[in-house]
């Protein structure tokens, strides 16, 4: 009797197999062949004959084992390097690199499903990958600093007279802060320098910030060249010292490290580098391309300097503390100060005054926070749209395949297997897609530089571009699973049977999936129309405040800013003396036909404001001053913005020495204090000292000349809650001011004559920001219209998928019905009678979308108030217009359709059945 | 007994099946499975061991059937399998594919009903 358990044992591989159950599969194996054995003996077969068969019953010892190892997985023992189990198997490379070449070539064969599925992707993707990178920015990393959230900005509220709340303090204050709050470990005064700088023979304006030293600490930033301003520098004396922007000393000195320690000319005065900051830090805006030290001179330490709020105090939270007690230590200080200063408390008090802190990185993008998220939440809207064209489409496809599939799952192949190459074949078309989406997104990016959105991010723009990619791969890899499990459904719940029945028989898609597939183009349609009213509704707003009055004329005129340098014109009538010859010389050029000066350039969102007392009004108890923004203007200024005169007269000569004591105002401050009266001639003072407020002998006057129409200086949007009043410029004959050109042709053309008459008369002032009024009001409405624009897009781009949509349901719901169109026509339906049926069904599931839509728009209008001006979220003459759009689109789209479903021939459905 | 290649596929394709029926009124051991088949089929389809125990350890895995070590005195153990609960429904379930797709087959091939 042969050893038949030795042979086995000789003979079987170990291998993969574990020992236990090694040594019951030999005790299995041996039983078996000992049967075979015993049994072939016993009919009669020779020794050799019996030994034969047993021989020939494992032809392959090392395949067997193989094989065993692989129906039972759990029985093997841990591989120590090969890939053994069988889920690792799948991993093996060979398996993907056949699955991908298998997808290719599926994909090859039917390339109307991957150009629509790569076109809709990338759209769709590319609308997301527009949006990241400002989402990035303003929603989830508008500071990029260590611990963000713990930097604070401090600003003086006024809310009696000012609609909006304040960023802004006075130096004063921020000395007040910085002995007693305790809370915070670190504070910093800064604001914004624009200074002339020469970059390559051109002298140019560039924007910087001047701080305290103590900034960088605040925001724990350190240069990445040189060092910080020490503390000497931020005093009077030391303080002509620069820190450059990365790009800035690219731009100046290409990145030479040398550059520390020369000196660099900012608007005629010297100052050493002494450091540079990090690339892809910015502050204060991408526009900041400097940083010099702030050293506050006597005057803004003083009393006085309370009024001057243009300043921005920050600080850094203490380890342990919380912005409650940094609200609570500066309602010490306010309460503290309102003794000190007991003069001011009824006017402070009148105002509503009080100090406020929240963190820095709210307030820096409490104004795009908005819009922002909404058009991310409709970029992720028009997404699932394509996503769910996608889906359906492939899952239609997968359908027609089923008998491909059941034939290989009848003869041994894994359902897994097959929904593995799903997968890989949904990957395929979403890396095409993501590719496809990065270009659009990056594309639509740069189309949107020029606005506020942009502007606001605090990072450049080549640092975005990874981020974009990796997000966009992973919403499109997402989006791919998700396609490809859709796609790989029937293989993963179907029984074979079913599969082989569906495809003898060719009909009957399940009731649920229909309704499925119906519930799916309803909500896209609905999508699509809430998308479409939005962006409609956004557009009657850029076009109503467009429309809007401001009270002056903004055609025809340009507008830009000068600053004197300070050294050589130390003395005011030095100032004056060159405002009055350069707007004289101005005058005379060609096509222009008023020139004047004015410290508020208007729409340039700047401003300036202080209250008024006029003679003889007696305010009443609490009531706050009255405040007006003030502009100081040379004569020519309200001809050259065209205001219009109300009464009296505007500036000329008799307005131009210093020692002037006449004013302008506007009609809401004339109304004020006198009613329907003649202000001509009656007497107003300014605030010239705070000490002073109230006191009438140690008032400032000025008598009335004019009154003019109100205008909206500050631009469209910009709270318009005070009066304008306007002072002759050569009253304090300020450096810094903008000049208004109004000219007969267009503006754009003197723009080069006025920068050679400026430069002959001085070669180191430069006209900075030069910009018509138009460009302005676009401008100031650049984030709106940007919106807009976005959100217009996709809307478009919903709409168009919404239709694919329906027309792709339609189509498979005329497939699928093909037997029962066949009887009706041979029950006599006309093909009119069909069409008519098709089109019913398309209207319908049109029409439920659009109704869903405006459901859905009547229930969440409320939230889209806030971005909107002029017009009701639920405006009737939008909503109709966009339903009778989409309608008559999904009309177009049920065409086609319909006329395959009248082309039915009903003889050969008869025949198939 | 060899079998020709091309009916190899379809052999692979209907081995459950086989097996499964064969498990339907008593639980037996592997080589009991194997004769079985061989003699109902008319020596037409023979399971050779490297074959059937690959396909049994599979159904064994899947919970399909259960084996169990019988001990009888004097013997060697034995291994039987049984039809389990999911057993008995899948043997269902592929006596209806194997069915209608013969049919199919038949009628895209032009068979004659056997």
């Amino acid at each position: 009797m042969r050893d038949i358990a030795a042979y086995v044992r000789r003979h079987l591989p170990r291998g993969t197999i574990s020992d236990d159950h090694y040594d019951k599969v030999v005790e299995e194996l041996t039983d078996e062949l000992e049967a075979r054995y015993t049994s072939s003996l016993q009919s009669g077969a020779s020794e050799a004959d019996a030994w034969g068969l047993v021989l020939a019953q494992v032809p392959s010892w090392s395949a067997l084992a193989e094989a065993l190892s692989d129906a039972a997985p759990r029985a093997v023992a841990k591989p120590e390097s090969r890939f053994s189990a069988t889920w690792l198997r799948a991993l093996a490379p060979e398996r993907w690199l056949q699955d991908i070449r298998v997808g290719l070539r599926a994909l090859a064969k039917d390339r109307v499903y991957a150009v629509t599925a790569v076109l809709t992707l990338g759209i769709c993707l590319g609308g997301n990958a527009a949006i990241i990178p400002a989402v990035n920015a303003i929603l989830l990393n508008p500071l990029p600093v260590p611990e963000p959230e713990r930097v604070v900005l401090m600003a003086n509220q006024y809310p009696k007279v000012e609609s909006r709340p304040g960023r802004v303090t006075s130096p004063p204050d921020y000395l007040d802060r910085l002995q007693s709050i305790s809370a915070l470990e670190e504070q910093a005064l800064y604001n914004y320098a624009p200074e002339t700088i020469d970059a390559g023979g051109v002298p140019t304006r560039m924007l910087g910030i001047v701080a305290t030293p103590s900034l960088l600490r605040v925001l724990r930033v350190e240069p990445s060249l040189g060092r910080n301003f020490s503390e000497d520098e931020g005093r009077l004396g030391n303080e002509q010292r620069v820190i450059l922007s990365d790009g800035l000393w690219w731009e100046l000195y290409g990145g030479d490290p040398t550059a520390i320690g020369r000196t660099l000319r900012l608007t005629g005065r010297e100052f050493t580098i002494v450091g540079v900051l990090p690339r892809g830090f910015s502050f204060g805006g991408n526009e900041v391309r400097f940083w010099i030290p702030l050293a506050l001179t006597d005057r803004q330490r003083s009393f006085e300097a309370r009024q001057s709020n243009g300043w921005f105090n920050v600080g850094r939270l203490n380890a342990g503390a919380s912005i409650e007690q940094v609200r609570d230590q500066l309602k010490a200080i306010d309460a503290a100060n309102l003794d000190r200063f007991p003069q001011l408390k009824p006017l402070l008090t009148s105002l509503g005054f009080y100090t406020s802190a929240e963190p820095l990185q709210d307030a820096l993008v409490r104004n795009v926070k908005g819009p922002l998220t909404m058009l991310w939440v409709a970029a992720l809207g028009v997404l699932a749209i394509g996503v769910a064209n996608v889906g359906h489409l492939a899952f239609a496809r997968s359908r027609l395949r089923l008998h491909e599939f059941a034939t290989r799952l009848a003869v041994g192949a894994k359902r897994g297997d097959i929904v593995r190459q799903h997968l890989v074949e949904a990957w395929l078309v979403a890396s095409a897609g993501i590719a496809a989406g990065v270009a659009v997104g990056v594309w639509i990016n740069a189309a949107m530089q020029s606005s506020r959105i942009a502007a606001l991010q605090n990072a450049p723009t080549d640092s975005l571009d990874a981020i974009v990619i990796l997000a966009t791969s992973g919403l499109g890899v997402l989006v791919a699973t998700f396609i490809g499990l859709i796609s790989a459904l029937p293989v993963l719940t179907m029984p074979l049977g079913t599969m082989i029945k569906e495809e003898a028989r060719g009909a009957r898609a399940g009731g649920a999936a229909r309704t499925v597939r119906r519930m799916l183009v309803v909500a896209q349609v609905a999508c699509s129309f809430v998308l479409l009213v939005g962006a409609g509704l956004l557009w009657v707003s850029v076009r109503t405040l467009l429309a809007t009055d401001l009270g002056f004329r903004t055609d025809n005129v340009v507008t830009g800013s000068v600053s004197l340098p300070r050294q050589r014109y130390s003395s005011d009538d030095d100032a004056r003396a060159f405002v009055g010859r350069s707007l004289q010389e101005i005058r005379r050029l060609p096509g222009v036909v008023a020139a004047g000066a004015s410290t508020i350039v208007p729409l340039s969102g700047s401003y300036s404001s202080g209250p008024l007392m006029a003679e003889g009004y007696v305010p009443q108890p609490g009531e706050p001053p009255v405040g007006g923004t003030i502009s100081m203007v040379t004569p020519g200024y309200f001809e050259a913005t065209g205001t219009p005169l109300v009464r009296g007269r505007y500036f000329d000569e008799r307005d131009t020495p210093p020692s002037a004591t006449t004013i302008v105002v506007d009609e809401r401050i004339a109304q004020k204090f006198w009613g329907g009266g003649d202000p001509i001639g009656k007497r107003v003072a300014r605030l010239e000292n705070l000490k002073d407020w109230g006191n009438a002998q140690k008032a400032r006057w000025f008598t009335i000349v004019g009154v003019v129409r109100h205008t909206r200086l500050r631009g469209i949007e910009a709270p318009d809650d005070l009066g304008n009043y306007y002072l002759p410029y050569s009253v304090r004959a300020p450096r810094d001011f903008g000049l208004v050109i109004r000219t007969a042709v267009d503006p754009t053309t003197i723009v080069g004559p006025l920068r050679t008459t400026l430069a002959s008369m001085d070669r180191e002032v430069a006209l900075a920001d030069v910009r018509t009024l138009l460009e302005r009001t676009e401008l100031s409405l650049s984030a709106r219209s940007t919106t807009m624009r976005l959100a217009s897009l996709f809307a478009i781009v919903a709409l168009v998928l919404a239709a694919v949509g329906l027309y792709g349901v339609l189509t498979y719901l005329v497939t699928r019905r093909t037997h029962e169109i066949g009887i009706r026509v041979a029950i006599g339906s006309t093909p009119a009678g069909i069409m008519g049926l098709v089109l019913r069904e398309g209207l319908g599931l049109a029409l439920g979308g659009i109704m869903l839509g405006v459901v859905i728009m009547l229930g969440l209008g409320r939230l889209f108030s806030s971005y909107l001006y002029g017009v009701a979220p639920r405006d009737p003459l939008v909503m109709t217009l966009v339903a009778l759009g989409l309608a008559s689109i999904g009309l177009v789209a049920c065409v086609y359709p319909a006329r395959r479903a009248a082309r039915v021939d009903a003889i050969q459905v008869l025949h198939s059945l | 007994m060899k079998t020709p290649p091309d009916e190899h596929a379809l052999k692979k394709g209907t081995a459950e099946l086989l097996v499964l029926a064969q498990l339907e009124d008593e639980p037996r051991h592997g080589y009991d499975i194997a004769a079985r088949i061989e003699a109902r089929s008319n020596g037409a389809v023979a399971f050779n061991v490297a074959s059937l125990y690959p396909i049994l350890y599979r159904l064994e895995e899947q919970g399909v059937i259960a084996g169990w070590w019988v001990e009888r005195p004097g013997q060697r153990r034995r291994r039987f399998y049984k039809l389990t609960t999911a057993g008995r429904k899948r043997l269902v379930q592929q006596r209806e594919t194997w069915s209608a797709f013969m049919l199919a087959v038949q009628r895209a091939a032009g068979l004659e009903y056997a």
